[in-house]
């Protein structure tokens, strides 16, 4: 009997909501609204990056990815050698310069005594 | 992350590795250059490719030429001084002025022709191409550059 009952209530239930309809206006640019909000928590929950955080997550980055460590270590190497090899050369020339006065001032006693 | 600064590490050592491998490697001829007992030589040497024998003859000329170098530079700085001191004594040319120039200018005929004489000796001890290059380059920079600024042909 209860349960009779009770069936009878849901399917009352069932249809009261089915009808029910909400009357209230929305308020004017709601949807907009919503994403705003949503938006502004977005930001709010990812901290603001320092440069520390960044070198940390780009350290990080390397260990798992051995091609992108590779890359790295070779690009220093080279980045290395090109600095040594263009200071060398320039070193090498500068004392070939100083090397030919000074050979030319010891042959030539007007050069020696300029 | 621990291993990332590893990695770090090697990469920022094996860069300086790198700069001062390839530095000593690049600086080594001019570095033993400097080792030598007369660094100008030993740039001479391997500027015009010479040989040990080449090299050997070069550097006696060159000794044998230094006494008289250093002692035409001697009279010249002495007849300049002379010189200079008639010329701030006197406002008007003197006879004395005039013996002074013609002294300095037999002193510096005196002088380009031992230069010559010498570029010429140097120049025979080389290789004949290697030997007219060098009397090219030198000749150049001394004898015709004379009058000239120093700084104009005496780097190139």
């Amino acid at each position: 009997m209860n349960a009779g009952n009770s069936k009878n209530d849901d399917r009352d239930l069932k249809r009261l909501l089915n009808n029910w309809s909400v009357q209230a206006p929305v308020p004017p640019r709601f949807q907009e609204q919503v994403w705003r909000r949503i938006a502004s928590a977005q930001l709010q929950a990812v901290p603001a990056a320092s440069p520390w955080s960044a070198i940390k997550s780009w350290i990080n980055s390397l260990q798992p990815r051995p091609a992108v460590a590779a890359a790295y270590v070779a690009t220093l190497l080279t980045l290395g050698a090109l600095l040594g090899w263009t200071q060398s050369r320039h070193a090498s020339e500068q004392l070939s310069t100083d090397l030919r006065v000074r050979y030319l001032q010891s042959v030539d006693p007007y050069l020696a005594s300029r | 992350m621990r291993r990332g600064i590893v990695i770090l590490l090697i990469g920022f050592v094996g860069a300086l590795g790198a700069y001062v491998g390839t530095y000593l490697a690049g600086t080594s001829s001019s570095r033993q250059w400097l080792r030598s007992e007369r660094p100008e030589l030993a740039w001479l040497q391997e500027e015009f490719n010479l040989s040990d024998a080449e090299f050997k003859r070069v550097s006696e000329l060159h000794a044998g030429y230094l006494p008289q170098c250093q002692e035409m530079c001697r009279r010249i700085a002495e007849e300049n001084s002379k010189l200079h001191q008639l010329i701030g004594a006197r406002s008007t040319m003197t006879p004395e002025i005039e013996g002074a120039i013609a002294t300095t200018a037999r002193l510096r005929g005196e002088c380009q022709r031992n230069m010559t004489r010498h570029f010429f000796a140097v120049s025979e001890s080389m290789p004949p191409e290697q030997g007219r290059r060098y009397l090219d380059w030198v000749l150049k920079r001394t004898l015709a550059s004379e009058g000239m600024h120093m700084g104009h042909s005496l780097h190139q």
